[in-house]
């Protein structure tokens, strides 16, 4: 009888902690990539080059990379050309937009064909080192190189193995696509966790980005966004080229199961300063969405999967509308494109505009369709494109985007395996 | 009975790993801080708000006016308080000189977030929004998540970043006296990060014209009750692109929105670093004082041609506070 009733009690009391572990990680149950701490994966979801001004005002693209620890720290970075190009004249850029224009880029017959190319390249950084470069650049020397500059305490940007560091300018110009940093052992280039304790060994690297274009009439725009950041944990299994991202074995924490975005609706008039008609001014807002999981190993959009995206948007009734699209590798889409023709025919019957949905802003939950053996998470950014009466007509302004819940399935990323530059 | 201790221990040592939640500005919370609202002659500012969840919710906001008084120089530290109702998924929208007027315009009373008064001319401070219930208690209900747009009158430039999320926890016992402690709430962050340009450094796309860049810092504590504003010491760690280390001070009550050079004139110069860019972490200086931490968070601005345009950033965390953050919300009577 007394074992039976230590049994029960056993059970009942492990039932009760159980439960109160299962309900405590409910609540705090969350996504963890971030955009806001330091990471061992780094995303970069748009980089832009467009030097002579092709597609709008000329622009370029600046980035900042961080060490935010006390140690030497490596990086694997992956730079995807998602520049799409005529059918008949691979080397005429073009987009969905330009084609959708009375003045389209491809002509005699050509479509505007979706591209897909991976360079990558390494680098090493000191204890806390910032460094910055142009997209259109690359950087080339690094800051200490090792050869004529070196950093404090004779440390510099030379890998343990003694190959510099340097940065590739992108591939093409003009030039649309992401970036993936992995941060790696500085001895031996393969991904590992982070260095810092203070930061749960998440890793270490952080990074921002800024878009600068200067429009003919010398008008100059910045908008700016930080990278998003998936935190390492502390398994690793042993493959150094094939990095899970959340689900079962996670190497680093999983992509986030729904990116909610709250914007403005297409077409909004937006009144500030008493209402005079010198402030007011009208936004739109482009989505950009990127893969978390992705074959860097290959080149090429035939090695892709689609990911299907679903909608769900609200306005300020509660009135809830719902879209879908889908992309493979890398997507830049007007909100009011994605359920119209893209251009700007149709987009006053979008349910991304205003003139449909009566109210001012909304808030989009977009979630990423799993498949059969992948979670299929996608991670992003927003950009405003503000245009009034000012005398510089066109402000823009970017964002990154909120998001909520992780996925039991996991997603991939296969690195290019690493060779010494 | 030995098992039990263990499974007890192990529950105990999940519970501990997961209880380390921090402030996010990706993520709902059930506090939302928008550190920096202006509304003068040049600029205006558009707020977002949104309820993240399934189930109405409902906010008591805090705007604090941290301009500076014109006869002492000392922010000002003026409060006024409003209430939002959001149903679920809705987002609000308001321009801070206009707020929303007292009767909905354009919708039923059950749709209507407002009424928000507007802000005064002249104003500059922060917002802040807690999750209570229907009796103005706080809940730990992570529904929120904002944005704030600073708009230029003249140029339209803008400015845009997130307000930043406290996590409501599990220990949250209802009171007004808000404790950022990881138990009630996710605990404010122990070391801010900053990438930036020096000043004076050449845009390297512009080339001809310079970056500025500009912090603004609130404390996370603040005793609204009693009209006590959060104050602190902020250590500036600085390293350059040739690891090269510098440090400088702010002392911060209430509200602080600061040139870069305005910190030092030195550490922060672009001609004395002789590098483009560096990385700052700071650092609350933390004290013997048991009353309350002094945690803060905050934004960067970067402003390029003469400051023409720009834009806006959150800032990067690390780690939880050692002291936790008290915020007092005035009692409603």
């Amino acid at each position: 009888m007394s074992t039976m009733m230590g049994n029960m009690r056993r059970a009942i009391l492990t039932g009760a902690v159980s439960a109160v572990i299962a309900l405590f990680a409910l609540g705090v149950a969350r996504a963890d990539v971030t955009s806001d701490r330091p990471g061992a994966v780094l995303i970069f979801p748009k980089i832009v080059v467009d030097t002579s001004g092709v597609f709008g005002p000329r622009t370029d693209t600046e980035l900042q990379l961080t060490n935010t620890s006390d140690s030497v720290v490596s990086a694997r970075c992956f730079l995807v050309d998602a520049t799409s190009h005529c059918s008949n004249n691979p080397r005429q850029a073009c987009t969905p937009e330009t084609e959708a224009s009375g003045t389209p880029r491809c002509t005699g017959g050509g479509v505007c064909l979706a591209g897909w190319a991976t360079t990558d390249f390494r680098l090493t950084l000191t204890k806390r080192q910032p460094i910055a470069w142009k997209a259109s650049d690359g950087l080339d020397p690094f800051p200490c190189d090792g050869l004529n500059d070196f950093c404090h305490d004779n440390q510099s940007n030379k890998g343990s193995d003694g190959s510099l560091s340097r940065i590739l300018s992108v591939q093409e110009d003009p030039f649309f696509g992401e970036m993936k940093c992995v941060e790696v052992d500085p001895s031996t280039f393969e991904p590992t966790i982070g260095f810092n304790p203070a930061n749960n060994a998440g890793g270490d690297l952080k990074a921002e980005v800024t878009i600068v274009s200067k429009g003919s009439g010398g008008t100059v725009d910045a908008r700016k966004y930080n990278a998003i950041a998936l935190e390492s944990t502390t398994f690793q299994d042993g493959d150094p080229d094939t990095l899970v991202v959340g689900g079962p074995g996670a190497e680093y924490n999983g992509c986030p199961n729904v990116l909610i975005l709250d914007h403005f609706f297409d077409g909004a008039v937006i009144h500030t300063h008493g209402r005079p008609s010198t402030s007011s001014a009208s936004v739109t807002t482009d989505l950009t969405v990127v893969p978390c999981g992705e074959d860097l190993s290959t080149s090429g959009l035939n090695s892709l999967t689609p990911i299907t995206l679903q909608f769900l948007v609200f306005n300020e009734f509660e009135q809830r509308f719902s879209t879908s699209t889908n992309f493979s590798c890398f997507r830049e889409i007007q909100l009011s494109d994605i359920d119209t023709r893209v251009g700007p025919f149709g987009n006053s019957q979008s349910i991304f505009s205003v003139a449909v949905e009566g109210t001012l802003s909304g808030q989009t939950r977009i979630r990423s369709v799993a498949g059969p053996n992948s979670g299929n998470t996608i991670v992003g950014i927003a950009e405003e494109f503000w245009t009034g009466a000012g005398p510089n007509g066109r402000f823009t302004d970017a964002t990154n985007i909120h998001f909520t819940g992780t996925r039991d399935q996991g997603d991939t990323i296969v690195l290019h395996p690493d060779s010494t530059p | 009975m030995k098992r039990l201790g263990l499974l007890i221990i192990f529950a105990g040592a999940i519970l501990a790993t997961v209880a380390t939640a921090e402030v996010s500005t990706d993520q709902p919370g059930a506090i939302i801080i928008f550190p920096k609202i202006v509304s003068d002659q040049s600029q205006d500012t558009i707020i977002q708000v949104s309820n993240a969840a399934g189930a109405s919710v409902f906010a008591r906001c805090f705007y604090i006016d941290g301009s500076p008084d014109e006869a002492s120089g000392q922010p000002l530290w003026s409060v006024t308080n409003f209430e939002i109702s959001l149903t679920r998924q809705q987002p609000a929208i308001w321009v801070a000189s206009e707020g929303l007027p007292t009767q909905p315009p354009d919708r039923p009373k059950e749709l209507y977030p407002g009424p928000i008064p507007p802000v005064s001319v002249g104003f500059l401070g922060e917002l802040r929004c807690v999750v209570v219930n229907d009796n103005e208690t706080p809940i730990s209900r992570n529904t929120l998540t904002g944005e704030a747009t600073l708009i230029d009158r003249i140029t339209h430039a803008t400015r845009k970043y997130q307000g930043i999320t406290v996590q409501g926890l599990a220990g949250n016992n209802g009171d007004n006296t808000l404790l950022l402690n990881d138990v009630e709430y996710s605990a404010c962050p122990r070391v801010l990060l900053f990438n930036h340009f020096f000043d004076g450094a050449p845009d390297p796309v512009l080339l001809n014209t310079t970056i500025e860049s500009s912090l603004t810092f609130v404390p996370c504590s603040d005793d609204l009750e009693h009209t006590v504003p959060g104050s602190s010491t902020l250590q500036f760690n600085v390293a350059n692109e040739f690891e090269q280390r510098f440090s400088a001070s702010l002392p911060l009550t209430c509200f602080a929105d600061v040139k870069l050079s305005d910190i030092s004139r030195t550490v922060f110069n672009f001609a004395l670093q002789g590098t483009m860019v560096g990385q700052t972490r700071i650092r609350p200086i933390v004290d013997a004082d048991t009353g309350h931490g002094h945690g803060v968070v905050g934004i960067a601005e970067e402003f390029r041609d003469s400051r023409q345009t720009g834009a806006a950033l959150n800032l990067h965390f690390i780690g939880g506070s050692l002291q936790p953050d008290v915020m007092v919300l005035p009692s409603t009577f």
